[in-house]
């Protein structure tokens, strides 16, 4: 960990951090103001009239009756994957591959700096700006709720949405930081960067559109992001164990390669 | 001080450095002397621990290259073949980040590099000509006062005034101690700054030898331009190689001698006398062999 390429690393990302927060923070405010609970209550009695089996059968009773729920079925099931991804593939690059590809590495390397230091700095970068977007996003969308609709939030279920939303990205990140330190090709590193979490959306997308599909989802790392699990109370202990424990290998991993391999600048 | 052991990396072309063997010691400018393509870049990038070697070691301070990487860096002052500056800095932001790399803060030694260069690093690198980033490379590698020097072709680009001040610059760091590896193709340059010099071909070192003796082997080649162009038999006639002559123009190779080639000269009525193609290939045409050429 390095001060000086930490400072750097602040100076020549915080516009593309800064758009991708305003972007969610935009996305969480129109949603959560969207919500009415006036024709909540109107569904709820149409719903309280027809019989029970069929409102489960028609899946309603998972779908945003409540506050959290409509936020969780609006917001944090399409735009917090969504931007958070684009950030992470755009940053992977920005951390390690171009200055690979560029050459500027070697001046990165012409210092006393050990290389496990340089990744691990860039490692420490990627975190902490991906644990600062969750948070603002977090306690934003939390002012705004309470503001509007006092008392109505469910505050563990809301917290549990974003905390494994960020564990998710550490281990989308962790997978993209390792491409962008094992290869000195930036075009083969971000392409692989940008394919492998593209691909585990529009499976994860598809896993919903038709039970027949619904086997899909077991080749998506995006099926561990389980809002209705949340929904309904669920133990999430587990997905957060494997999401943490792939982010530590690919982190890991990204920071060896990178101290191991010969790096031609 | 800086030593390479049976050093060996190929490349999967089929290109690289095989087997060289130098030492460098403590005080001593060494030029690197080869043609594009000969392998100089590589040895660089070995000393920097940038590659692992496939065979063999180098190292310097007595630590090895590859492993100690990090800790050899602390003196080192590195200037890379292929420049590539961080664009979006300007030159004193770039200049106060690589001392800030190393931990340190003071832009004073950077400030007098700077002066006696010319150079304003007030400006964004992305708008400065290849001169001008040339210089700021210069300035980087020695900001931080190293006590060993890897320079890859570092006057490429400059003007002769500022290769002049480049050069008075490691005159006065060698006599301050400091050990230079200065890579070139540029035979002059390393003749006018270093104590000896390897001569590289194709991977291979083909000599290490003293500057002056060397300097016995260099051919020079100079063109002549003679009002009586039958006077070419009497350069030829004192042993002075003519390699081509067209008219009152004579090409002539000369090696070593240059007191025959005066005194053969002033018998003659010479209206010119100007510096031949003098690549590397030419002035080590023993080294290289004809195949090179």
């Amino acid at each position: 960990m390095n001060r000086a390429l930490f400072k750097h690393d602040l100076k020549s990302n915080w516009l593309l951090f800064l758009i991708i927060l305003a972007i969610m923070l935009m996305y969480i405010s129109i949603i959560s103001l969207m919500y009415d609970p006036g024709s909540v209550e109107a569904i709820n009695q149409l719903m309280a009239a027809m019989p029970k089996q069929l409102v489960s059968a028609l899946g309603f009773d998972t779908i945003g009756s409540t506050l959290t729920g409509f936020i969780s079925g609006y917001y944090y099931s399409f735009v917090v994957i969504l931007f958070p991804m684009i950030y992470c593939i755009i940053l992977s690059g920005r951390l390690v591959s171009r200055f690979v590809d560029r050459g500027s590495m070697a001046y990165l390397l012409s210092g006393p700096l050990k290389r496990s230091a340089i990744a691990g700095t860039q490692a420490v970068y990627f975190i902490i700006s991906l644990t600062v977007l969750f948070s603002v996003n977090t306690l934003i969308g939390y002012l705004i709720c309470e503001a509007k609709f006092p008392g109505l939030l469910d505050i563990g279920k809301f917290l549990a949405h974003n905390y494994l939303a960020l564990f998710i990205f550490f281990a989308v990140s962790g997978m993209l930081f390792f491409f962008s330190c094992a290869f000195d090709d930036a075009k083969l590193s971000s392409s692989l960067g940008a394919g492998i979490p593209l691909a585990f959306y529009v499976i994860q997308m598809l896993s919903k559109v038709d039970d027949k599909l619904s086997w899909l989802k077991n080749f998506t790392i995006f099926t561990l992001y389980d809002t209705e699990k949340i929904m309904s109370g669920g133990p999430i202990l587990v997905n957060s164990i494997v999401l943490l424990g792939i982010a530590a290998v690919m982190f890991t991993g990204g920071i060896l390669t990178f101290s191991r391999r010969d790096i031609i600048l | 001080m800086i030593e390479a052991k049976g050093l060996s990396m190929a490349y999967s072309g089929g290109k690289g450095v095989f087997d060289l063997d130098f030492s460098i010691a403590k005080g001593e400018a060494f030029g690197y002397l080869g043609p594009n393509g000969s392998g100089k870049t590589t040895t660089i990038r070995l000393l920097m621990g940038f590659m692992r070697p496939d065979r063999g070691a180098c190292g310097i301070n007595e630590l090895d290259c590859w492993k100690d990487a990090a800790a050899i860096k602390r003196v080192l002052g590195y200037l890379p073949g292929e420049l590539a500056l961080f664009d979006e800095m300007t030159g004193t932001g770039f200049l106060r980040f690589l001392l800030e790399l190393r931990g340190l803060r003071s832009l004073k030694r950077a400030d007098g590099l700077c002066d006696r260069l010319n150079l304003d690093p007030s400006g964004r690198i992305k708008r400065m000509s290849k001169g001008t980033r040339q210089k700021l490379a210069i300035v980087a590698a020695f900001a931080h006062d190293p006590s060993v020097y890897l320079l890859d072709e570092p006057t490429s680009g400059l003007d002769p005034l500022m290769q002049n001040v480049f050069i008075e610059l490691v005159l006065e760091e060698k006599k301050a101690g400091k050990t230079f590896l200065l890579s070139s193709h540029n035979f002059e340059e390393v003749d006018r700054s270093c104590d000896r010099a390897a001569i590289l071909r194709e991977g291979r070192l083909v000599a290490v030898e003293e500057m002056a003796k060397l300097k016995a082997e260099q051919r020079m080649s100079y063109i002549v331009k003679l009002a009586v162009p039958e006077d070419a038999t009497k350069l030829r006639a004192a042993g002075i190689e003519i390699v081509k002559q067209t008219n009152g123009n004579v090409e002539v190779s000369v090696r070593g001698d240059y007191n025959v080639f005066f005194k053969a000269l002033s018998q003659c009525d010479v209206r010119g006398l100007y510096p031949g193609g003098r690549d590397l290939e030419q002035a080590f045409l023993k080294y290289y062999g004809k195949e090179a050429l």
